[in-house]
């Protein structure tokens, strides 16, 4: 088996920003490209937060190396919801300043109630751990 | 008075009540101590007023365990002892530190933090801490600018040392003047200490025989002993008086020499910062109102209990892009001051056309982005746009990469804040008694003959797990805070320690402290077990090595044992 790339502090420094920058840049996305987001594919809504989408990538293959049982879009997309209050439902009926707030709200907790996992020695909330597994299978 | 032991006549047998053996921060506050009181005090200390190098060999030892330290390195053989070497950093133990804790063997002292808060007060002005009683971050917040992490979990908390500042570390040169003028004190420098004898039931010490490198012997003879040549030192003496008790005296219970503990000290971890301009400032020396103090982040005491592990302290070492340290210092950067400089006086400097060039030569990269044949690069519209769009921090990154590290190093200095690339975390533990780790007689001799102390230090499991789930709950702790992530760069076995791992000079535990006999080599009162007029002092009789660093306490405890040697002698 191959080892799992090794994840730099730079990638790491890039996915906290990125997750940072979507909630502060908001949406400067056209309507119908809103209503999209608004309504479609919840792991491109999903994944579409990352601003460097490589880095969250290979964070999230490095998770699968670990968690191989989650690689399956519908399972990561159903447990990222199972810890938002209101769930898939208002996940895929949110737009985009809405959901990254909601998940870096999740985030948040999850660090609280030591809901982390680590991928390669990074201490990460599971959530983000698996967004990023979600853009690894994208 | 000071005396040259070298001068005495061979075969000379002194008189004195108290005799203190070594002259390092626990014997010169004895000397202290008993200044001015009604009975006689010698004090015998190996090396002179300053380091010599012949006396300085008799310190070398032998290591058969983890990697440390060349031993005639970490310990000082003349007048001050250690403190001539002493970092300044002074924090009491926590009463946890004290505590019988099940789930570290073991643990527990025969006193408590409440016993030892009198002597903690009277400790502070002999070692010089600076703002007494002030050591918890509260004391320092209102006068201090630097701001300890804003941790949220519950978890975990900034911690404070304070630091002594350097010439006030010295125990020597301080205090030399006030025990050279004792006119009951009467110091002999040269003196090494061959042997305790004691008499034949072995509960009284009767002399002690005592050699110099001149080659001179003679003995001392006294009501009081007090052993406090360091926490190798003491161990090895009580060994090496083995002529009565082959094991060594005092050492019917195996007990002399073991439980040797250091705080070993790696860096096992990083952290990427949220925010790259994210001050660590309160985790470094600094500064409030002339104390010196440093920050650091421990587990609160209902963390360690819940989670039963020893605890760990984690300090914040920051490390800056080399590549923005270096252009603060360039050409350019000095040039881009300058040039703002000029521009808001209105004024023209005689080289202001090599300033431009200067700082176009840097910025060549800016032409794919830059409006065409401008006569200074000027940025696309565009370009400004999703500057002026992003976020703070996106803003930081979209300057650097489109203007180069000149300008963003610019901006950082005039904003105040250099950008920090990653912060590296250290960890100091508190580790568990470990019978294993001893000092023992190794199988060379010094040049008085004597076999040299041999050092087997070791470690326990459980204090490297305690790391690693100290830096768990740290990575958790920041990340809820969203102060960044954190990275553990540490292996999986609990039997192997990092090639950077390190002690901190502090030499502990060789002559533990308990009121059981099979438990301890000396009792709450720092006397030895079974032993009617003898006594030890300093760090070697701690159960376990704290949370805080040994010199304040070891002090604070040698007060304790001086005024039960005071009452004592009444």
């Amino acid at each position: 088996m191959s080892k799992p790339p090794t994840i730099h502090r730079r990638q790491f420094l890039l996915l906290a920003l990125g997750l940072a920058g979507s909630v502060a840049a908001g949406s400067k996305l056209s309507g119908a490209a809103e209503g999209w987001l608004r309504h479609g594919n919840l792991s491109a809504k999903l994944t579409a937060l990352f601003i460097h989408q490589e880095s969250a990538q290979a964070i999230g293959r490095a998770y699968l190396q670990r968690f191989s049982q989650e690689a399956d879009v519908r399972t990561l997309e159903d447990r990222i919801a199972q810890g938002i209050a209101g769930g898939r439902t208002l996940l895929v009926a949110t737009g985009k300043p809405e959901i990254s707030k909601l998940l870096t709200d999740r985030i948040r907790q999850d660090f609280a109630t030591d809901q982390i996992v680590k991928v390669q020695g990074w201490i990460l909330s599971i959530t983000e751990a698996r967004l990023c597994a979600l853009a690894a299978l994208a | 008075m000071l005396h040259d032991a070298r001068t005495i006549p061979n075969d000379t047998v002194l008189e004195t009540d108290v005799c203190i053996i070594g002259a390092g921060a626990a014997g010169i506050t004895l000397a202290l101590e008993f200044s001015g009181q009604p009975f006689r005090v010698s004090v015998l200390e190996s090396g002179g007023l300053t380091a010599d190098t012949d006396t300085q060999q008799l310190a070398t030892g032998e290591n058969i365990g983890l990697p440390y330290y060349p031993l005639e390195g970490s310990r000082l053989r003349f007048f001050g002892g250690t403190t001539n070497h002493w970092g300044g950093t002074c924090r009491p133990f926590d009463p946890i530190d004290f505590e019988q804790r099940d789930w570290i063997p073991n643990s527990g002292w025969p006193i408590t933090r409440d016993d030892l808060q009198p002597y903690y007060q009277r400790a502070e002005p002999i070692c010089h801490v600076h703002a007494a009683g002030a050591w918890d971050v509260d004391s320092w917040v209102e006068q201090d600018t630097a701001r300890p992490f804003p941790l949220v979990g519950g978890r975990m908390y900034s911690r404070v040392a304070q630091i002594v500042s350097g010439a006030d570390r010295r125990f020597g040169p301080n205090y030399r003047e006030a025990i050279e003028h004792a006119s009951n004190v009467t110091a002999y420098f040269n003196a090494n200490v061959l042997e305790v004898v004691a008499t034949d039931n072995l509960k009284t010490v009767s002399h002690l025989r005592v050699a110099t490198l001149a080659r001179n012997t003679f003995s001392i003879q006294a009501r009081i002993f007090i052993l406090a040549a360091g926490g190798i030192e003491n161990a090895r003496l009580l060994l090496l008086s083995n002529k009565q008790q082959p094991a060594g005296l005092a050492n019917q219970n195996d007990l002399v020499g073991r439980f040797f503990m250091e705080h070993p000290r790696f860096e096992p971890a990083r952290i990427v910062p949220s925010d790259p301009l994210l001050t660590t400032r309160f985790y470094e020396m600094h500064h409030v109102a002339q104390a010196g103090i440093k920050g650091y982040i421990g587990l609160t005491p209902e963390t360690l209990r819940k989670e039963q592990m020893t605890d760990v302290q984690i300090t914040l070492d920051p490390v800056y892009d080399s590549r923005l340290a270096d252009a603060v210092e360039s050409r350019a950067v000095q040039s881009v001051k300058m040039l703002l400089r000029t521009v808001r006086r209105g004024t023209k400097l005689d080289d202001f056309g090599a300033h431009v060039a200067h700082v176009l030569s840097d910025l060549m990269q800016w032409q794919s982005r830059a409006v065409g044949l401008a006569p200074v690069p000027i940025p696309k519209p565009e370009v400004l746009s999703t500057i002026l769009d992003s976020s703070p921090v996106e803003r930081e990154y979209l300057i650097k990469d489109l203007f180069g590290d000149v300008v963003f190093a610019a901006y950082a200095d005039f904003s105040g804040n250099i950008p920090l690339d990653y912060i590296r975390v250290g960890t100091r533990i508190d580790p568990v008694p470990n019978p294993m780790s001893r000092v023992t007689l190794g199988h060379t001799r010094d040049q008085l003959g004597q076999p040299r102390a041999q050092l087997n230090w070791q470690l326990s499991p459980l204090d490297k797990q305690s790391v690693r789930r100290t830096l768990e709950i740290f990575g958790a702790e920041l990340g809820a805070a969203e102060l960044g992530r954190l990275q553990i760069e540490l292996s999986d076995d609990d039997t192997e320690w990092p090639d950077d791992t390190r002690g901190g000079w502090h030499h502990m535990g060789t002559t533990r402290m308990s009121d059981d006999p099979k438990q301890g080599v000396v009792d709450k009162n720092c006397q030895v077990h079974g032993m009617d007029n003898f006594f030890i002092a300093g760090s070697s009789v701690f159960p376990t090595s704290g949370s805080g660093t040994p010199t304040l306490t070891l002090v604070s405890l040698t007060l304790r044992l001086a005024d039960h040697i005071k009452e004592r002698m009444r």
